[in-house]
């Protein structure tokens, strides 16, 4: 295979890549936002605690990225389930600038203590021996934990999917998204629901964050780093749909790597570009609720 | 109170603007405070012209989203391009100061007057993220097009000279202080001025009932981006201040930490009264020098749980809570309190 | 009588600081009907919606056979026996016709099978989406959906609204069965002489608060007050007996 065309398609996979990473971290806050319209602006925080869950594990149990993943996930959710309980009760009746300050508020609490913590060094997890390395995937030299990556974040959207669209939670879920007073009306817990919807988006987040290291250094300012890149894949795929999030975080994630690599130190300026064009365009997002 | 006469007219505007907002000891103290720091506080003077071009900034927010209900994280992008602008002025042009400022106003309108009809089709988290957008953008051209901005390292080496060719700046940052607060006052004056306008109570009709606004055939966009742009300009003037006093200008006005910090401070201090921006920038960014110097950390940790408490006790800020105090003290006093008025 | 199903007493209720029905009482048995009528902007749809739960409420008290829930939020009141099919009809967009029946599946005699038997034109489109019915079958929907949650009463808020004659009769006739299978109802409905055709009893509102309150039979009878609360001068009747 040529090349450029070599280039261009190692370019496009490793777009993929990111861009499942960031499907992962945002589906959560795509989901907050459209079930109770809750502008969470500290949930990068949450992907940047799995990070740091899966480091301790790794550091004093001597855990590999696998096996750190569960602890991960599981710390998060913790986390998130005290959290959603107790400061979130505030936040609910209140205007969408007050949710944005509180929640940048909660961001700047996880920063601040991931760094007392942890300390400011950057950090990426250990890939196992047999995901690092590079595969030949139809003529094209790609790198195996990408593969590893694509196919995991794969199958997790798969999942989520699945449970979205067929099952009797997912209706309801769905129903709540439409219209949650008319779900309320209709005998759902829309209350109940969403903690659930919550705590779990936060262990997505919490995978996204560990499994996405290499890509996404694991530091106390991750939760501010990748929020506008976060809020980004959420505004323009649409709040609430998790289908406008997946193609959102995918033609993100190209579009970065892509002009990153044309214009080294401006390659931002496209995507930011791009999403205002959207944005304008369709200010709902691509995939609005109805 | 005596009459104006009708051949007055700017006079009565004035008279008008301030009377109109009720004139208590806020609008006293509050320059009192500002003069007096000069003579009781000398060797912080650097810091007190922060504190004033911060405030000037975040009063331009204000205008923006307390009387707007424009919902923006980009006031930054205007601070900086009136920064960078006026920089490039002095650099390439003239050191004369106040042709910076009206520099820097202007090239911050032009981005209000360009974005404004754009971005202002949509409200909410979209308008949010447009804005942020837009910042973002603009961060990265600056890093990209160094010849133009210098990119990271921004741009320096220019010379202000004397204001009025008769004050000089100096290291003490004397000068700096006073013209800070001058152009602080005009630009309050010109705010007070906006907002008890008609068209100023437009604006704040279509923040509180937009529907009944356009009902009323009021042009909505126009009167938005009009608040939008001046609110810019104001932004711009700060930029320019703060390239001309500190002598440097970089990518880091461009963030959306600057305008984050604003919005704090209006949180801290209550938006749509003007005085909020006064209150807030002044404790916010006193407090962040102290505390950030001691450590960056901890700061940042107080100032998180300082939001959240904020927002959960305080959404109208301490003037809100100082305006609850009067009530309760004019309740106890026996003094009614007459709604019936005009 | 036995022990009344739902029980209103001082109920004043509105949105933020506005007050749009005030002193609302009334009672109504096991299986009974009953209209609420009154002109535009009167209070009707904001008296469904207190029952409901999805307003503010400043006074009042308001029970289910026996059990108080002003207190209670809105999907608690669905557990106690309260259906609604509002007046905008609600229907979930995302969701299908046969999982707009499912998510307010509550145990009872009621199930989507049953209900589809009943809607033969839903049961065609029970794999439609939300949105791709039209008004008429979206109303159905609705019903259909507030009957899923097995209710002791069912709040209809001007069913008939907007829809072809024809199913305007198909309609009607189902809401008559609901009568006969001992499901009470409360129906909001423009239509005055069908909702006086089909509810025993009813109430007028004017200004928010109750005018009237009697048996539908008598303002048939003697439509005085229906033309001055209600403005019926020159209105057609569709149906002219129950």
């Amino acid at each position: 295979m040529s090349d450029i065309l070599q280039t261009w398609a190692a370019l496009t996979f490793n777009g993929i890549s990111f861009g499942m990473i960031l499907f992962l971290i945002s589906s959560g806050l795509t989901v907050t936002l459209g079930v109770m319209r809750l502008v969470n602006l500290a949930h990068c925080g949450f992907a940047m605690i799995g990070g740091y869950f899966a480091m301790a594990a790794v550091d004093y149990l001597g855990f590999g990225l696998l096996a750190s993943l569960p602890v991960a996930i599981v710390g998060t959710m913790i986390v998130a389930a005290v959290i959603e309980r107790t400061l979130f009760r505030w936040v609910y009746g209140v205007t969408e600038l007050s949710q944005i300050l509180m929640t940048i508020g909660l961001a700047f609490v996880m920063v601040a203590l991931c760094n007392i913590i942890f300390g400011p060094l950057l950090h990426a997890l250990p890939i196992p021996g047999w995901l690092t390395g590079n595969l030949d995937v139809a003529g094209v030299v790609v790198s195996t934990y990408r593969c590893f990556l694509i196919v995991v974040a794969g199958l997790i959207a798969i999942g989520i999917w699945y449970v979205v669209e067929g099952t009797d939670f997912g209706a309801r879920l769905r129903a709540s998204v439409d219209n949650p007073r008319m779900a309320r009306c209709a005998g759902i817990n829309v209350r109940r629901i969403f903690s659930f919807t919550f705590t779990v988006g936060c262990g997505l987040a919490a995978v996204g964050g560990v499994l996405g290291s290499q890509m996404l250094p694991i530091e106390p300012f991750y939760a501010l780093n990748y929020l506008i890149l976060v809020l980004i894949v959420v505004a323009t795929g649409g709040l609430g749909s998790l289908k406008g999030s997946f193609t959102a975080a995918l033609i993100i994630g190209v579009i970065d790597t892509w002009g990153r690599y044309i214009l080294p130190s401006g390659g931002g300026f496209v995507m930011y570009a791009i999403v205002l064009v959207v944005l304008l365009a369709r200010p709902q997002g691509l995939f609005a609720r109805a | 109170m005596t009459t104006i006469p009708s051949d007055r007219p700017i006079a009565a505007s004035l008279r008008g603007a301030f009377t109109a907002h009720r004139l208590n000891w806020m609008d006293v103290g509050i320059w009192v405070v500002a003069i007096g720091a000069y003579f009781v506080v000398p060797t912080y003077l650097s810091l007190g012209t922060t504190v004033l071009i911060m405030i000037l900034f975040t009063l331009s927010l204000d205008l923006a989203v307390g009387y707007g209900g424009i919902d923006t994280l980009g006031q930054g992008a205007f601070f900086g391009v009136g920064g960078y602008a006026s920089a490039y002025w002095a650099l390439n042009v003239t050191g004369e100061p106040i042709s910076g400022l009206v520099v820097g106003a202007v090239a911050a309108a032009i981005l209000g007057i360009i974005t404004g009809p754009i971005i202002l089709r949509a409200r909410g988290l979209t308008l949010i993220m447009l804005t942020l957008a837009i910042t973002s953008m603009l961060e990265e051209f600056a890093v990209t097009a160094k010849s133009i901005t210098g990119g990271d390292d921004g741009l320096t080496g220019y010379h202000i000279l004397p204001v009025l060719g008769l004050f000089r700046f100096d290291i003490y940052f004397r000068t700096a202080y006073f013209y800070a607060l001058i152009v602080l006052a005009i630009a309050f004056v010109i705010a007070r001025i906006v907002v008890n306008s008609p068209f100023g109570l437009t604006v704040r009709g279509i923040r509180e009932n937009p529907v009944r606004m356009r009902l009323l055939g009021v042009p909505i966009r126009t009167r938005l981006i009009g608040l939008y742009t001046l609110s810019g300009a104001m932004a711009g003037v700060a930029g320019a201040l703060s390239a001309q006093v500190t002598g440097l200008i970089g990518t880091d006005t461009l963030t959306f930490l600057v305008s984050g910090n604003a919005l704090i401070s209006l949180i801290l201090g209550g938006f749509g009264r003007l005085y909020g921006a006064f209150l807030g920038a002044a404790l916010f960014y006193i407090f962040s020098d102290r505390a950030a110097a001691i450590d960056p950390f901890h700061w940042l940790l107080g100032l998180g749980i300082l939001l959240i408490l904020a927002v959960r006790f305080m959404p109208n800020g301490l003037i809100g809570l100082t305006e609850q105090f009067q009530l309760f003290r004019d309740r106890r006093g026996g003094r009614g309190l007459d709604r019936s008025g005009p | 009588m036995a022990e009344p199903l739902l029980e209103v007493a001082g109920v004043r209720a509105g949105y933020g600081d506005a007050v749009v029905i005030d002193d609302i009482g009334f009672s109504l048995g096991q299986g009974e009907s009953l209209a609420v009528l009154g002109r535009n902007g009167m209070g009707k749809t904001t008296l469904i919606l207190t029952l409901m739960g999805a307003t503010r409420l400043m006074g009042g008290q308001m029970s289910l056979r026996g059990t108080r829930f002003e207190r209670l939020p809105s999907n608690r009141r669905v557990a106690l026996g309260l259906g609604w099919a509002p007046q905008e009809r609600g229907i979930f967009a995302s969701l299908t016709v046969e999982e707009n029946l499912l998510v307010a599946a509550r145990p009872g005699p009621w199930n989507a099978t049953r209900l589809l038997d009943m809607f033969p034109s839903l049961a065609q489109r029970r794999r439609n989406f939300g949105n791709q019915l039209s008004g008429g079958e979206q109303q159905m929907l609705a019903i259909a959906r507030a009957l899923m949650t097995n209710p002791a009463l069912l709040l209809l808020d001007e069913p008939l609204e907007g829809l072809a004659p024809i199913i305007i009769e198909e309609l009607t006739a189902t809401i008559r069965r609901l009568a006969d299978e001992g499901v009470g109802f409360i129906l909001v409905e423009q239509h005055t002489q069908l909702a006086l055709g089909l509810a025993r009893r009813t109430i007028i509102l004017e200004r928010g608060r109750i005018v009237f309150e009697g048996d539908s039979r008598g303002l048939i009878d003697d439509p005085a007050l229906l033309v001055r609360f209600v403005g019926l001068r020159g209105e057609r009747s569709l149906i002219t007996q129950p």
